[in-house]
């Protein structure tokens, strides 16, 4: 690609970036998409997020990277991505003209709650960033009483040992008196 | 076991650091006898017994307990049973258990350890008790539990230290009745430390006083009392008329302490020189024509003795 | 030679001093009162872990030697604190100076002590046995975790009670005793909770596998997390097994030094 083919690709994205960062599409350029829309998992329950990053354009676009983060849109708790995914960012490369590409990330959420997931294309060569719309997951608690069938056991061990030590303090008792009766002809004391 | 004395204390020295806590200490117990240890607080009678009984080492000087050398350890702890000052028990076992225990580790079999524990819970006048914890025994029960087991393994020696220490008159009598009548029945000697004067002059043959670490006195109480230059009492009874020509008489006489007329015709006198005061006194009293109804010959009580010689009496005017 | 004809010496005092410590702490409520808290907090760590591990927070794996380290952990702290209050409790109970005064030989008490409060580690291990298998998620971990818990919980438990009873024989103060015992189990196993780039370099390498609690730990760890095999770990068993007899070693010499205290 010459030097002024990419100035051109360079203005258009710029363009794009500036004039709308929101908007998902633009005719003839850089669209970037996040599928499913919506998920809906239990707390600990793994899913994917797919991200398509396509060229509408006549032209290769620069080296491209996908970076996806997550958020709480009501702000009430604060999310690490690196919590929920252990790669945040992939590199896409350069899209040539017409085409797209993929690319997936497993996620697996550790609190409850209602998350945004959203992803962004950007490239260390043009200040421009593609945004996608975002992903809504709904993460719903899951009430166990007995995590891997270790309940019985988590009881039992207190009950048997306490009971154990309930007959011990029961014995000891039963060998003490009051002070004040003393039995049989103690002399002096 | 030896046939000589129970006990042959020779020259003993303990140090604690460079203080001399017992210094050229000896004497002898003979077989069933009670010897008295005396002295005020700090004077060396538990580092004596300590020693005696190789708890420490003596840092000079040598011991024999019914033959066995201080060298011996485990020879004199065969022979000898003790009863600390400071005398503690675990609190959540029984009495009968505790005796049992230390039947055990005196070498009593598990059978002989269970007849022996519950003969001693009778003779120490816990019989009744011996299922209880120790958690619930008075002081005075613990004083005798502690005599049970310093007599476990039916000891030659018997070290006691303090055994009356924090008990009731009534604990106290019971407690050295016991004394006396193990060291007559089982011809057990006793080496009793105490510094309650009354205990000892009561249920000692012979005694020793201790202060700052060293002998000042030994033999029996009356040889003991007796070179101590301490005041006698007389008690004079004269005719109620003669009771103000005594007096007189009293106030001119030599080498009086006190005189003191409790009722008219009895008399209290006090003389610094026992046997020649208390016959000039008789000669003066004649010779003025007081009748005398009654003479009580001098008296002296332990106590004085033991304050003249160990100097407590100084010290405690000092303060 | 006693009038009733014993020798005054028992046969094997040490046996008779373990049974009447082990009568005293068992029967007691002292050593169930311990083992009672041990109970619930393996219970608390046990539940605490299954739920992440059910919630994929963390690996069946991961869960276990959490019980496995924490089973070992506080199995040999109830042992350290018996055995640091063995000598030096008496001694300030005014209890200690007629166990003195018996014929029983120090060693023996020492020994005797000591067997006594190694039951607090044991008992802790058999505890944490059911705990282990029942967070296991399968015989192949479960096995793993038990082989782990009888291996490391006795070497690291001996080694321990017989470091408190080492101190307990020559402190004069029980306070002394107790302090120096636990400071020296929190430096030990201090390393273990370091990062783990820490114990990375040659130094950090060499501290953890001759400290014997941070390699019976990090063999927990490598056991049981990083399925590596018991020979490929063999460097970290050398110093439990090394701490276990040489420290009993110490504490039955130490025993020499058992005495009342100083000048009253």
């Amino acid at each position: 690609m010459s030097k002024a083919s990419h100035g051109l690709v360079g203005a258009l994205i710029a363009l794009i970036a500036t004039a709308s960062p929101a908007l998902e599409q633009t005719p003839g350029g850089i669209e970037i998409t996040i599928e499913p829309s919506q998920v809906n998992v239990n707390l600990g329950q793994s899913f994917e997020i797919q991200v398509t990053v396509s060229n509408g354009t006549d032209q290769p676009t620069v080296p491209l990277v996908a970076h996806i983060d997550i958020t709480d849109p009501t702000s009430t708790s604060s999310v690490d991505p690196e919590d929920w995914t252990s790669t945040l960012t992939k590199d896409i490369g350069a899209i040539p003209p017409g085409e797209s590409r993929t690319s997936t990330w497993p996620l697996q959420p550790i609190s409850a709650g209602e998350y945004s997931v959203y992803a962004v294309a950007l490239s260390s060569s043009t200040p421009a960033v593609f945004v996608s719309t975002a992903t809504t997951v709904t993460v719903a608690t899951t009430r166990t009483l007995n995590p891997e069938g270790v309940l019985p056991v988590v009881i039992a061990g207190p009950v048997l040992v306490g009971t154990l030590l309930a007959l011990v303090l029961r014995r000891s008792k039963g060998s003490r008196y009051g002070r004040r009766s003393v039995p049989g002809p103690v002399r002096g004391a | 076991m030896s046939s000589g004395p129970a006990v042959v204390c020779e020259n003993l020295e303990v140090g604690y650091g460079q203080m001399k806590a017992v210094d050229d200490v000896s004497f002898s117990v003979e077989v069933g006898q009670v010897f008295g240890l005396l002295g005020p607080n700090g004077a060396g009678k538990t580092s004596v017994v300590r020693a005696l009984t190789t708890i420490i080492d003596p840092s000079a000087g040598s011991a024999r307990i019914s033959g066995y050398p201080l060298t011996d350890p485990a020879g004199v702890r065969s022979v000898i049973g003790v009863l600390p000052e400071s005398n503690g028990y675990p609190e959540s076992i029984t009495a009968s258990e505790y005796l049992r225990y230390f039947g055990r580790l005196n070498g009593l079999s598990a059978t002989a350890a269970i007849t022996r524990a519950a003969s001693l819970l009778t003779e120490v006048g816990l019989d009744g008790v011996g299922g209880k914890t120790i958690r619930t025994f008075s002081r005075g029960m613990r004083q005798r539990l502690g005599i049970a087991r310093a007599l476990v393994n039916r000891p030659s020696v018997l070290f006691l230290d303090e055994p009356t220490l924090g008990l009731d008159p009534a604990g106290r009598e019971d407690i050295l009745s016991q004394l006396t009548a193990i060291a007559l029945s089982d011809g057990t000697s006793v080496v009793l430390c105490s510094h309650l004067l009354d205990d000892v002059e009561r249920v000692c043959d012979r005694i020793a006083i201790l202060d700052k670490g060293k002998i000042v006195s030994s033999g029996s109480v009356a040889d003991v009392t007796a070179r101590a230059e301490v005041g006698r009492v007389v008690t004079i009874t004269v005719e109620t008329a003669d009771t103000d020509r005594a007096l007189d008489v009293l106030r001119d006489a030599p080498a009086i302490r006190s005189i003191a007329a409790t009722q008219p015709g009895l008399i209290e006198v006090e003389v610094s020189r026992p046997v020649e005061d208390f016959n000039s006194l008789l000669d003066a009293l004649l010779r003025a024509g007081v009748s005398i109804r009654a003479l009580e010959p001098p008296k002296t009580r332990l106590n004085e003795a033991f304050l003249a010689l160990t100097g407590e009496k100084e010290r405690a005017n000092d303060r | 030679m006693t009038a009733d004809g014993t020798s005054g010496l028992a046969s094997r005092p040490w046996a008779i001093v373990a049974a009447h410590e082990l009568r005293s702490l068992w029967l007691s409520a002292k050593g169930l009162t311990v083992l009672f808290g041990y109970t619930v907090l393996l219970s608390a760590m046990t539940y605490l872990a299954a739920t992440n591990s059910e919630l994929n927070l963390l690996d069946a794996r991961e869960s276990i030697a959490i019980i496995v380290q924490v089973a070992i952990g506080l199995g040999t702290l109830a042992a350290l604190v018996v055995s640091a209050d063995a000598i030096s409790g008496e001694r300030e109970r005014d209890s200690l100076e007629a166990l003195l005064l018996t014929p029983v030989p120090r060693r023996d008490l020492v020994i005797g002590k000591m067997l006594a409060a190694s039951t607090m580690w044991l008992a802790s291990i058999i505890v944490a046995l059911p705990y282990a298998y029942s967070i296991a998620q399968g015989p192949a971990v479960g096995a793993d975790a038990v082989l782990v818990l009888i291996t490391v919980g006795p070497l690291v438990g001996a080694a321990l009670t017989a470091l408190g009873m080492a101190f307990s024989a020559v402190s004069l103060s029980n306070r002394v005793s107790l302090a120096a015992s636990i400071g020296i189990l929190l430096v030990l196993a201090a390393p273990s909770q370091l990062p783990a780039i820490a114990s990375r370099g040659a130094l950090g390498s060499i501290l953890v596998t001759i400290n014997p609690v941070s390699a019976g730990l990090k063999l927990a760890n490598t056991i049981l997390i990083d399925q590596k095999t018991w020979a490929s770990q063999w460097t970290l068993i050398v110093s439990p097994v090394v701490a276990a007899i040489l420290l009993t070693v110490v504490a039955v010499l130490a025993s020499r030094r058992v005495r009342l205290g100083g000048s009253r």
